[in-house]
């Protein structure tokens, strides 16, 4: 029991990001479990049932605190020119900071702005987000939870994904040139595509 | 078949090719892209080291102590209402 109230806790902070929070929901999830114990068959049924009751009830923590409009995830995802190759600084798109020190990638400003940008994300996406790539759930878990369908679930975990890789290259990978370095090196066929 | 493009590979099937889940013709036609493409193979190698730090960010979180003991307390105290 005391394995599942830590992955409760995971996913109630993961979600409300405020430890106040996600203590009350907590709570209120085993105060809930223990009241319909009986009705569970199995583990998994229990399992399940207290990521969707933490889910709901974080979520709703989460809408009751938010004052600032949500950044729109469109800015966050990759652009594409029209013949569908990447379009943008190409210091910045050849950019591989996965080979950085580890002590950039865990420094404290790193986690400090994944956690801005993961909490700056729609709440359905970081739901996803967190139940996936934090609690290591598969898709189908994960769409039985939040009750989506299993494209919908990995639709939303890849641009997620994808918002989020953005946001830590920002941070860590070369500074943006001014696009007419772009689009000469293009005209010139210095990238290639 | 018409070779990939960039928003081919990063938007339909990058995380189905970590995931290993891409049909094998589909997975020769993502790494023959990536093989000659940089912006695609720097974009996959920091899309799977992101997906690695948020992990290891969460890996992080703890249940505070206190709040540990106010479970296992509760816990108790309804294992014995149930069972007296």
């Amino acid at each position: 029991m005391e394995r599942h109230a830590a992955r409760a806790y995971r996913v109630a902070f993961g979600i409300t990001r405020n430890s106040a929070d996600a203590e009350e929901v907590v709570q209120d999830a085993f105060l809930a479990l223990y009241q319909k114990a009986d009705a569970f068959e199995g583990r998994a049924a229990l399992s399940t049932w207290l990521y969707r009751v933490v889910t709901n009830a974080a979520l709703m923590k989460r809408r009751g605190r938010r004052h600032e409009v949500e950044v729109s995830l469109e800015a966050q995802l990759p652009r594409f020119g029209e013949d569908g190759s990447r379009a943008g600084d190409m210091s910045v798109l050849t950019a591989d900071w996965s080979q950085n020190p580890e002590a950039d990638l865990l420094s404290r400003e790193t986690r400090e702005m994944l956690s801005r940008a993961i909490d700056a994300l729609p709440d359905a996406y970081q739901t996803v987000l967190v139940l996936r790539d934090v609690e290591g759930l598969s898709n189908e878990e994960v769409a039985e939870i939040v009750g989506e369908s299993v494209a919908a679930v990995k639709s939303r975990l890849h641009r997620a994904r994808m918002a989020l890789r953005e946001a830590l290259t920002r941070h860590l990978g070369p500074h943006e040139r001014s696009s007419w370095v772009w689009e000469w090196g293009k005209r010139l066929g210095l990238w290639k595509r | 078949m018409e070779a990939l493009k960039c928003k081919d590979v990063i938007v339909e099937f990058l995380a189905d090719y970590l995931d290993q889940a891409l049909p094998p013709e589909m997975t020769r036609e993502v790494e023959a892209h990536l093989r000659a493409c940089a912006a695609c193979m720097a974009y996959l190698n920091t899309y799977r080291r992101t997906r690695d730090l948020i992990g290891r960010h969460a890996a992080q979180i703890a249940m505070p102590d206190e709040m540990q003991d106010i479970l296992r307390r509760f816990m108790l105290e309804q294992m014995v209402k149930k069972n007296p």
